[in-house]
């Protein structure tokens, strides 16, 4: 119990460099990959053939690599981030292309006739896109877009390789302090508080996406 | 007055599948057309409704026009706000009637007025209502479109496709999916639409439905004068 208490500031600190790793890209990737979806079906050959290659890349590779390569990679050519942007530069460049690929998919899932009834009403199509187009779009990808939410709350870890003081790795340096695997289980548990928070916000917004 | 389209030529794949074709609707009258799959009476339909283009020929509803024929023999094409006009003059009920799943009853009805600043929300919930009673389903303008049947879903269709006051409304397969009294029961509705001088147009292969219900009926073997 006395571990538990003393470990706990160093793992709550962890937690924070995750939860602040975890909700920026959240934020930023779920409406770029909509925007990639969108361009990637609706844009000319040429633009959707860089986006292929694109997802091909980001999906091909292990984001532990990606990771390596933006940080200790790319100052060889002179882009330099700080560790923090680098984390949050590879997983924006990476998650994005597995939304753009989920939402893509939700997009062609509309049958065409939906957007053929959007234009003999005379609906504008931004309008028809926005009101009637995304609603079902979002539908149908919730649940995928949910498992990668889920998986990306402890892909985080991974940042462990650029130095970063995230929740796995303060829970690793307390296991050697202490030559003890009650960290590791502690931090295993709050994994799964976090991941089952998230769980529940992402049913509540299914079901109010019901119709 | 009423639709007129003259010398409608299509074609796909370099084969015709409209040639030189002259066709009208009066108001209040109701045209059946009928023929085998794949003979285009789909395609005239979705000419009409500006899902496909017209290679050649003009297409009008009173003097609203879609397209004109050029000296050349092509289907010259009026700007984008004339066919916004020549739009709302025509209405069309797919056969698998393409209800918004997201949208209430009423929400489908009223989305396309409100998003062409057409009438005030007020009008066209007014508007709705009145369809929808005259579609007997007015208890269900607020449920959405896949809690009701199949007939109840095709009359939520035809309600929000009679929302701008179409001169010409056209219905692809209404029968496809019904029985023998349900068709007749649709064939009955729409005479009552034609009665209030909308011309009606009806792609169909119930043979015996495009007899009963239409004052013309129209083969598709005459597509290709």
């Amino acid at each position: 119990m006395d571990l538990i208490a003393e470990i706990t500031p160093n793992l709550l600190d962890g937690l924070k460099t995750t939860l602040l790793l975890f909700l920026i890209i959240v934020i930023v990737t779920i409406p770029l990959g909509f925007l990639i979806a969108c361009i990637r079906v609706y844009a000319p050959k040429w633009i959707t053939w860089i986006i292929q290659v694109y997802i091909y890349i980001m999906r091909g590779t292990p984001l532990l690599l990606q990771l390596m390569v933006v940080f200790f990679g790319l100052p060889l050519v002179g882009i330099t981030f700080d560790r923090f942007s680098a984390a949050v530069f590879t997983f924006t460049i990476n998650y994005a292309a597995y939304y753009a690929e989920i939402f893509r998919g939700g997009i062609l899932s509309i049958p065409k006739g939906q957007f053929e009834a959007i234009r003999v009403l005379g609906i504008g199509k931004i309008n028809g896109f926005r009101k009637i187009i995304i609603p079902q779009v979002m539908r149908v990808v919730l649940p995928s877009v949910g498992n990668e939410v889920i998986a990306l709350v402890k892909d985080t870890s991974l940042i462990y390789i650029l130095g970063i003081g995230e929740l796995l790795r303060a829970g690793q340096i307390a296991a050697n302090t202490y030559a003890s695997l009650v960290p590791y289980a502690a931090v295993g548990v709050i994994y799964l508080v976090v991941t089952g928070l998230v769980t529940l916000l992402l049913n509540a917004i299914e079901k109010k996406a019901n119709y | 007055m009423g639709l007129k389209a003259t010398n409608l030529t299509k074609q796909f794949n370099r084969i015709d599948v409209l040639r030189n074709f002259d066709f009208t609707i009066e108001a209040g009258e109701i045209v059946t057309l009928v023929g085998k799959s794949g003979t285009g009476k789909t395609t005239l339909m979705r000419v009409l409704n500006q899902l496909e283009k017209a290679d050649n020929g003009t297409v009008a509803i009173d003097d609203h026009y879609l397209c004109r024929e050029t000296p050349e023999g092509k289907a010259e094409y009026v700007s984008k706000k004339e066919r916004m006009t020549y739009n709302n003059q025509i209405g069309m009920v797919f056969q698998d009637y393409q209800l918004f799943p997201n949208l209430t009853v009423m929400k489908n009805c009223i989305e396309a007025p409100l998003d062409q600043k057409l009438m005030t929300k007020e009008q066209a919930v007014e508007k709705a209502e009145q369809l929808l009673t005259q579609m007997g389903i007015l208890d269900k303008k607020d449920v959405y479109p896949s809690t009701l049947s199949g007939g109840q879903q095709q009359r939520a269709a035809i309600a929000r496709s009679m929302m701008l006051n179409p001169k010409i409304l056209c219905f692809d397969e209404p029968t496809s999916a019904l029985d023998r009294d349900s068709s007749n029961e649709v064939g009955k509705m729409i005479q009552s639409i034609a009665l209030s001088g909308t011309g009606i147009l009806i792609v169909t292969h119930d043979i015996e439905f495009a007899e009963t219900f239409g004052t013309r009926v129209v083969s598709s073997d005459e597509f290709l004068s």
